[in-house]
């Protein structure tokens, strides 16, 4: 398994028994699968280490491995739709996110979407 | 056995013949028997017509086969006799084919040089016909002998199919087309006789309004102004009248509600189901049938065709049924009120109808015609909008707007076209209905102004004139949903000609299930053409073992991409026969067997949706790892963990926001995920940077190592490394070896090929 921890500046370095090298984690799927399969990439984008499942990680790099991550995967997280203001192709949102409070525009015919669950 | 029965006139085929073709519906039974005379008694198996002698006039020639000979007679008519003449099939030797313009003339020969022995000449319309006869023929030059059980529907369908194709277009049986739509409300009949209720009672609850206005006006104002009722007693009655008119008011829009509602979900579900229908249609249908009709088409078909259907359940159905109703009631309480009025407003009634009817006929040509030039319109627009950057390449927006221009002016010219019968229409008719309203009145003044006995109450006149004026509604209404009703059927035509195509691959039913496919092909005498006159593949034999990698190469055109199109069975092959692990291909379980063929193709399709998606086409429930792993083997991980995204990216319809390399990297993970058995590879020759290059030919590499693989070979690699290569030329296997062998031969067309392209590869390196 991969030895991860992160240095001051906040960079994810992987070791090995060639010493360490600074990584960048890529998550494959970032929207269905965030915290597994992690691709890790050094500095020449190649990849350099493969993690199926963050959970096979021992603690200390389990924990590294997240810390960058979560800068990596930022999302607003929406709790809250204050307003929809539709106007000729665009609408405007008003929401609350768990970040803070926020406005921002879409196409009106992009969404809301259907996703694949009919949901 | 002589001539088959002949074919009651009645039947489609036949009916066509009398309608659209000027000849003969099969071979007529005088000719046929003196034909057989003349072959020694041997039966017809195969016939065509000819129709065109010497001078190219318009004849009937019969060209017929029997097992050993070839018989041409000329039927007798205003310039020659009756002419006869028999030829051994053994003699034929060479076939010559002339084609032209519009009429093709065939030689016969015994020997090469030699003056022909048959000629017949005939127009485009024989082409089908005389097509199935010259294969034959062209069969027995080779050596194969082929039998047929004699029948008239050879030549019947030979010649009908085009007719046929066509006749989306022509417009059918209406009464049919109404009957078999309305077959569609049948799951619905609940809903169906809830909104049929709502309307009846609709319509009987407007009947009631002018009874309750004659009855006040008989009963209540005139004795009273007469001083024969007291006001005490008017008044009770007066406003017992007047509740029963709300009353009844009430109860007639409580009926629309309900019947409105109930027909307009109604007509949704007979949208939705006919929507179903035809996109599960769409699925069955063989791969022909998209090449020979333009998405536009088909588009409108599902779209908004479904769609006037709609309208027409939603409101026709109930409407046009009620106004008759209504017609019929009203016509009796008018008879019962005055008979003699009565017979004024009604006898003119049938002349309306009648009328309105002819006027339908004549706006569902109009519809039908407008229809094809909207689609016209819709089919500029998709061939533009996937096309525009060849469009905007070769600038030609100002030609492309010209062109829709056009056909949009031509479509609206149909629709004023139409506005013209229909505005014209309608004031004619409410003229003459109008008119009537004259007539009442001329019959009544007498018989109102008449001194002494008065045989016509006031009241009994008003409700006349109520009653009269509700007549004008049915009227409109049928004149109305006429047009709506137009329109229906004319979209229930093209509906039920696409649901009508019959899926030219039959797939058997009890078809062999192979679980795991070893991979074996085998092509015995494969002859195969898009129609019945060109061979695209002709006589191709040769055998795959389980895990070979085969080449096909060959010239453009030389029927390399149909070989492979034939082996998937997009096409049912029209000669010999195609093995998979010994069993014939058209025996196999089409699905389980597709499902064990893999192709990638030169111009990989994604469709829009994530990459994981388009991954996972083939197999939806695959694993993550998985998914991963076949992209790793495609050399396609790295470009995609590149993407922000990574494989949750949505990819543009057709993969467009993807580059070509990517995509092709993409679908090759598509296939190694799915896992074939079989795989059939279909080179690019687009030329991507070679870095590019050489990330895709490892992942074919990949992709290929433990499968039996047909590649339509461009790349040297492949070539080299193939087992065998099978070179064509001109629907002929002409060589088949090794690389280093076919090299070897002198002159051999593999080597020509290669030569080319070695010279080609040395101006790029320059």
């Amino acid at each position: 398994m991969p030895q991860l921890n992160s240095n001051e500046a906040g960079q994810l370095l992987l070791h090995s028994q060639r010493g360490s090298i600074p990584v960048r984690p890529v998550a494959c799927f970032p929207w269905s699968e965030p915290n597994n399969y992690i691709s890790l990439r050094n500095e020449a984008g190649m990849e350099v280490g493969f993690i199926d499942s963050a959970a096979e990680l021992d603690h200390s790099s389990r924990t590294a491995l997240e810390t960058t991550l979560r800068q990596t995967r930022f999302v607003f997280e929406v709790i809250a739709i204050e307003n929809v203001e539709d106007e000729f192709e665009l609408r405007t949102w008003s929401v609350k996110t768990r970040q803070g409070p926020r406005s921002f525009q879409t196409k009106l015919d992009e969404w809301p979407r259907t996703l694949e669950t009919g949901a | 056995m002589g001539a088959g029965p002949q074919p009651a006139m009645s039947d489609p085929v036949s009916q066509i013949f009398d309608r659209y073709l000027d000849q003969p519906p099969t071979l007529p039974t005088a000719v046929r028997r003196r034909v057989e005379q003349a072959c020694q008694g041997e039966i017809i198996q195969l016939y065509a017509l000819a129709d065109l002698d010497a001078s190219l006039r318009l004849c009937q020639i019969w060209v017929t086969l029997t097992a050993n000979y070839l018989g041409v007679i000329r039927v007798a008519d205003r310039h020659v006799d009756e002419h006869i003449r028999v030829v051994l099939r053994g003699r034929l030797d060479k076939i010559i084919e002339q084609p032209g313009l519009s009429c093709t003339v065939i030689h016969l020969l015994e020997r090469a040089e030699e003056h022909p022995f048959v000629t017949i000449r005939y127009t485009h319309r024989q082409r089908g016909a005389i097509g199935h006869l010259l294969y034959v023929l062209d069969q027995q030059l080779t050596g194969r002998t082929l039998e047929f059980t004699p029948s008239d529907e050879r030549y019947r369908e030979a010649i009908v199919r085009p007719i046929r194709e066509a006749q989306a277009s022509v417009s059918g049986n209406r009464l049919a087309i109404v009957w078999r739509l309305l077959g569609y409300l049948r799951p619905y009949r609940a809903q169906v006789a809830l909104g049929m209720f709502g309307a009846t009672v609709m319509t009987l609850a407007r009947l009631l309004p002018p009874f309750f206005t004659g009855q006040v006006v008989d009963q209540v104002i005139q004795p009273f102004q007469g001083g024969t009722l007291l006001l005490a007693q008017a008044w009770p009655l007066a406003l017992t009248l007047l509740g029963g008119l709300t009353v009844t008011l009430i109860l007639q829009e409580c009926a629309a509600w309900v019947r409105l509602r109930t027909m307009a979900v109604l007509g949704e579900h007979v949208a939705r189901d006919l929507r179903t229908q035809m996109y599960d249609h769409l699925h069955k249908l063989s791969v022909s049938y998209f090449s020979s009709k333009q998405t536009g088409s088909i588009i409108s078909r599902v779209g908004s065709d479904s769609d006037r259907i709609w309208d027409f359940i939603a409101f026709g159905v109930v409407e046009l049924s009620l106004s008759f109703l209504l017609l019929i009631g009203l016509s009796a309480v008018l008879i019962v009120l005055d008979w003699r009025l009565g017979l004024v407003m009604t006898v003119p009634l049938p002349i309306l109808l009648v009328l309105i009817y002819r006027n339908g006929r004549v706006m569902h040509a109009f519809f039908l015609r407008a229809w094809r030039k909207w689609s016209n319109l819709t089919d500029a627009l998709s061939d533009v909008v996937p096309g525009i950057r060849v469009v905007k390449a070769f600038d030609q927006a100002e030609h492309e707007k010209r062109r829709f221009g056009e056909r949009n002016d031509d479509f609206t010219d149909e629709c004023f076209r139409i506005h013209d019968v229909w505005t014209g229409f309608w004031p004619i008719l409410m003229l003459l209905v109008h008119s009537m309203t004259i007539l009442t009145w001329v019959f009544a003044l007498p018989r109102l102004l008449a001194h002494g006995k008065v045989d016509l109450s006031i009241g009994t006149f008003v409700a006349f004139l109520l009653y009269m004026g509700m007549f004008f509604y049915p009227i409109e209404i049928i004149g109305q949903m006429s047009r709506l009703l137009n329109r229906a059927l004319s979209s229930a035509h093209r509906i039920f000609d696409l649901l009508d195509t019959e899926p030219q691959l039959t797939e058997r039913s009890d078809g062999v299930r192979l679980k795991s496919l070893r991979g074996a092909i085998e092509f015995r005498e494969v002859t195969f053409g898009y129609d019945a006159v060109r061979q695209i593949i002709k006589g191709v034999s040769f055998g795959i073992e389980p895990g070979e990698l085969i080449g096909l190469v060959g010239p453009s055109g030389s029927g390399k991409t149909t070989l492979v199109n034939l082996l998937v069975r997009f096409y049912d092959v029209t000669g010999g026969e195609i093995r998979v692990d010994g069993v014939p291909i058209q025996e196999l379980a089409l699905g389980a067997f597709r499902r064990q063929v893999g192709m990638v193709l030169q111009d990989p399709f994604l469709f829009h949706g994530t990459i994981i998606e388009n991954i996972r086409y083939g197999v939806p429930e695959a694993l993550f790892s998985d998914v991963i792993s076949a992209a790793r083997a495609a050399n396609a991980h790295d470009f995609i963990c590149r993407l922000p995204s990574g494989y949750d990216t949505v990819v543009g319809e057709r993969g467009h926001t993807l580059s070509g390399g990517e995509r092709q990297r993409v679908s090759i993970a598509r296939s190694i995920l799915h896992n074939p058995r079989i795989l059939i590879l279909d080179e690019a020759t687009s030329s991507v940077d070679t870095e590019t290059e050489h990330q895709i030919q490892e992942a074919l590499n990949r992709l290929i190592a433990g499968r039996t693989v047909v590649a339509i070979a461009h790349r040297l690699s492949t070539l080299k490394r193939a087992t065998r290569l099978l070179v064509l030329k001109e629907g002929r296997l002409i060589e088949q070896g090794t690389h280093a062998q076919l090299l070897e031969i002198p002159n051999g067309v593999y080597r020509r090929l290669h030569d080319m392209q070695i010279q080609l590869n040395e101006v790029h390196a320059i």
